[in-house]
């Protein structure tokens, strides 16, 4: 009999358990004599890196079970009278699966728990050049990405993710690398929360890279507060162009250089598109031809800050999108057209005064993007966010735009409304809009096959469905 | 909250939880912490029971209006028949004599033992959801009886548990906190989530609670000029008119003239609560930025309108996360809860995202002191004076 160790996700272990017996690649094994050492330990960590990856620590067990040997097979047929020990991955996994298992299983000890850091790195790793692959993709960037990732150093993106995972904040790390504490930093100083205030945060990351405890009381400071007193929203571009011809901070300016890269534009760039990414749950929100237009402007240096946007959020992130601007073959309906096509075919919700604008329209159910399919109104003259409901079929054949929907399904739950409940209900759905009365009327009466009349009750105006047509 | 969820955006908890748990006969008590889940699973569960048994009849019974409100959302965004009844556990065991074959509960931990009962009569399968250590009342508003103890949840109803573990909305340093004030408590985070923004604990102590007011007062101006929101956040109404009365002092304005609210008349002083809308004319009267919200006084969409910072209980916090939260008069003395005195200081503890001040003068609460390792201990008094500049480090070279 020989001895063989191997990982085996937790749920293959269900159904091993469940069946009696499962298989396993021999490829995927370890043998040893049946006592563990050190050196089946590092062992495991190549066994993890030819499988599948894991988020959770206990998605995974390692078995240990004996088997006949026998060199023909590739794969090991197991039963489950064969397994001697289950190892979970750490403590934490040990505890979590403990409660969720038959009570009757013991769980060993999780012995390779030490390895498990590298085993998580690996994965981080492949987790990092997927994130920073597919936004090169998503973003169409021609240049190389190499270089740049070997100028910022891909010890130090790890380095900045190792704090963060081990709680370390960025004004605690102590002779720090600008890129590590760039990624450990989060903003809890009360800067302005306009473009400028990037800037500061830009500046702090700096201070704290020379091991100061803040940057205020420093030339840059005193040139940030001077000029967010003149103009606090003042725009991203302006602003750089502005600090590039500023004398008082000409040592930050040469300091904040590398061979490549304008360090001082890539940290505030970086961290407003974090800042972006972070208020929206789902990247596919973004409208990303924008960003591209916008980004555009800073060359390699927002291809850096893209680096670093990659490695924080990982491809977590970005796949959902990225298999849909790559047409996976296994999807139900070729979506690839859905971005490339966005611009001409889509309406879109109008960007607002801000220079690196993410859409995020107001959920109805489902959103799909539909093509325009009218003319955007007079009143408001901007375009209008088309969001109908899948299951919705009433309203799809109507053809209603986003104002018309949340009208006519008011209207159909409450029979009828005020005008100016009507305008408060769209400024609650769609941000920033604002309607007076007249506005709702000409949105009412814009609507395909006046369904919907107005009224007069009393002193207000009421919208109801056109009692003809009900 | 968002509600719509597919299996490769699951914890490996929740994955099992729908493809797995549900499936089998029983009832089940998921447990899990604010954040783990627990309402998104309870709804997808009902979606797939309606998917195996679309004529089955279900209903979802919840602890509050704002609950079913919340439930409704979820129910439309995933597009469950609108018929599916949600109700709170008064309609449910007083208005109804229906029986259904599921029945689903959210916030089991503050029922009474006799809504518990109620629902093992009146359905067939129950799935309740609730975590002990968030049991803050002790009795039900309604018919006054004693809130179950959560140990019995389980035996009550005959539920097996389903423990939830992973917790998505706190960070760490917070997780890290709840865990060395409850070690029994097996939670952490989302594994590799490590782009939320880590809350900052600040440990700071004060020199005198003149100096502690003052201080907080400054740091949230400060905030909520930028946009955040703010709350300070204190134990009971005495230490909130406490807090107050340091406040108007330090501003030269002269202490509010308690008025009970109009229905506490006439009780004795001792057990007057304070008309709070009468307090809060007299902040703006005298042009300070805060506000009482709880209780029916106040409101959050006013006060961050107006940019005001918002005073309240542990108690009213419950349920709402602010940018920036401030615990002021956590030295030893402080009198919390003679009950759930940790359930109600770790309430508090998980309310803010981005900055949480933990102040005193003296000797540290017990509590703090198990997890002061987590926190970034500052001296008032050297910020203070750094801020008057003559102790401003100029020593930068750019």
């Amino acid at each position: 009999m020989v001895n063989f160790l191997a990982p085996i996700l937790r749920l293959q272990f269900n159904l091993f358990y469940r069946y009696g017996y499962t298989y396993i690649p021999i490829s995927q094994t370890i043998k040893f004599d049946g006592t563990i050492t050190d050196d089946q330990k590092a062992k495991i960590v190549e066994v993890f890196k030819i499988v599948s990856p894991f988020e959770y620590d206990d998605e995974y067990f390692i078995i240990h079970f004996e088997k006949d040997d026998d060199n023909n097979q590739s794969n090991l047929h197991i039963e489950i009278q064969d397994l001697i020990s289950v190892f979970p991955l750490s403590k934490q996994a040990k505890i979590s699966i403990e409660s969720k298992i038959d009570s009757r299983i013991k769980l060993e000890d999780p012995i390779f728990e030490t390895h498990l850091p590298e085993i998580e790195n690996n994965i981080l790793s492949y987790e990092i050049n997927r994130a920073i692959d597919s936004l090169w993709y998503l973003f169409k960037i021609k240049d190389e990405k190499d270089d740049l990732i070997k100028a910022i150093g891909i010890e130090n993106i790890i380095k900045g993710l190792e704090y963060r995972k081990n709680g370390i904040k960025a004004f605690k790390i102590i002779d720090g690398n600008f890129w590590s504490i760039l990624l450990a930093y989060d903003r809890y100083d009360y800067f302005p929360n306009t473009p400028i205030g990037y800037f500061y945060d830009a500046g702090q990351v700096f201070g704290f890279s020379k091991n100061a405890p803040t940057f205020e009381g420093s030339k840059l400071h005193a040139f940030l507060q001077k000029t967010y007193s003149e103009k606090s929203d003042i725009k991203t571009s302006s602003f750089i162009d502005l600090l590039e011809s500023e004398q008082s901070v000409e040592e930050y300016i040469s300091q904040s250089k590398s061979d490549k890269l304008r360090l001082y534009v890539v940290a505030p760039l970086f961290l407003m598109l974090k800042e972006e990414l972070r208020k929206i749950d789902d990247f596919k929100k973004i409208d990303i031809e924008k960003y591209i237009e916008n980004l555009h402007k800073y060359g390699i240096d927002a291809n850096a800050a893209l680096i670093l946007l990659g490695a924080f959020f990982g491809y977590k992130k970005f796949y959902d999108l990225y298999y849909e601007q790559l047409g996976l073959r296994i999807f139900n309906r070729p979506v690839k057209q859905s971005l490339s096509t966005f611009k001409e075919d889509t309406v879109k919700i109008k960007i607002e005064e801000k220079e690196l604008p993410i859409e995020v329209p107001k959920k109805i159910g489902k959103e799909i993007q539909l093509p325009i399919n009218h003319e955007p109104l007079d009143t408001t003259k901007e375009v209008i966010p088309v969001v109908v409901t899948d299951d919705d079929e009433e309203s799809k054949k109507m053809k209603l735009n986003a104002y018309q929907k949340i009208i006519f399904d008011e209207i159909k739950e409450k029979t009828e409304c005020k005008l100016s409940d009507l305008s408060k209900l769209i400024a609650s759905k769609i941000k920033g809009k604002k309607f007076n009365n007249e506005n709702i009327r000409k949105i009412i009466s814009e609507m395909p096959g006046s369904v919907i009349e107005i009224f007069r009750d009393k002193n207000s105006e009421k919208a109801r469905i056109r009692i003809d047509k009900t | 909250m968002p509600w719509m969820i597919r299996e490769d955006q699951l914890d490996p908890d929740q994955r099992e939880f729908i493809n797995s748990e549900t499936k089998k006969t029983g009832n089940i008590w998921v447990q899990g912490f604010a954040g783990s889940g627990k309402s998104v699973l309870l709804i997808h569960s009902l979606k797939e029971t309606l998917k195996k048994e679309p004529n089955a009849s279900v209903a979802i019974v919840v602890y509050t209006q704002s609950l079913i409100e919340m439930f409704k959302t979820g129910l439309k965004e995933l597009n469950i028949k609108s018929t599916v009844p949600v109700m709170t556990y008064y309609d449910f065991v007083d208005k109804t004599s229906q029986k259904y074959d599921y029945v689903f509960c959210d916030e089991v931990q503050d029922l009474p033992a006799k809504a518990l009962y109620a629902l093992k009569t009146k359905a067939r399968k129950v799935i309740v959801a609730g975590d002990s250590h968030q049991s803050i009342y002790d009795t039900d508003p309604k018919w006054f009886e004693n809130v179950i103890d959560p140990d019995q949840v389980g035996e009550i109803i005959n539920a097996r548990p389903f423990v939830l573990n992973i917790i998505h909305r706190l960070t760490r340093s917070i997780i890290s906190a709840v865990q060395k004030l409850f070690p029994s408590m097996n939670i952490w985070g989302a594994k590799r989530d490590l782009t939320k923004q880590d809350v900052n604990i600040r440990l700071c102590e004060a020199s005198n609670e003149n100096e502690e007011v003052k201080y907080i007062y400054q740091e949230a101006m400060k905030a909520t000029a930028i946009g955040d929101t703010c709350a300070i956040l204190l134990p009971t109404h005495k230490t909130i008119l406490k807090f107050v009365s340091i406040l108007l002092t330090l501003n030269n304005k002269p202490d509010w003239k308690f008025k009970p609210v109009r229905w506490d008349e006439d009780k004795p002083r001792e057990k007057q609560r304070p008309d709070y809308d009468s307090l809060n004319n007299y902040f703006r009267s005298n042009s300070l930025k805060i506000q009482y919200v709880g209780n029916n006084h106040g409101s959050f969409s006013g006060a961050e309108s107006n940019k005001d910072v918002i005073i309240m209980t542990y108690h009213s916090s419950k349920g709402i996360d602010f940018d920036n939260v401030f615990m002021p008069f956590l030295n030893n003395s402080l009198y919390i809860s003679p009950r759930k005195e940790k359930t109600l200081f770790m309430v508090a503890l998980t309310r803010s995202r981005k900055n949480l001040y933990l102040t005193y003068f003296g000797y540290t609460h017990d509590l703090v002191d198990e997890f002061k390792s987590e926190c970034t201990e500052i001296q008032i008094s050297e910020i203070i004076d750094q801020r008057s500049s003559s102790k401003r480090n100029t020593n930068f070279d750019f």
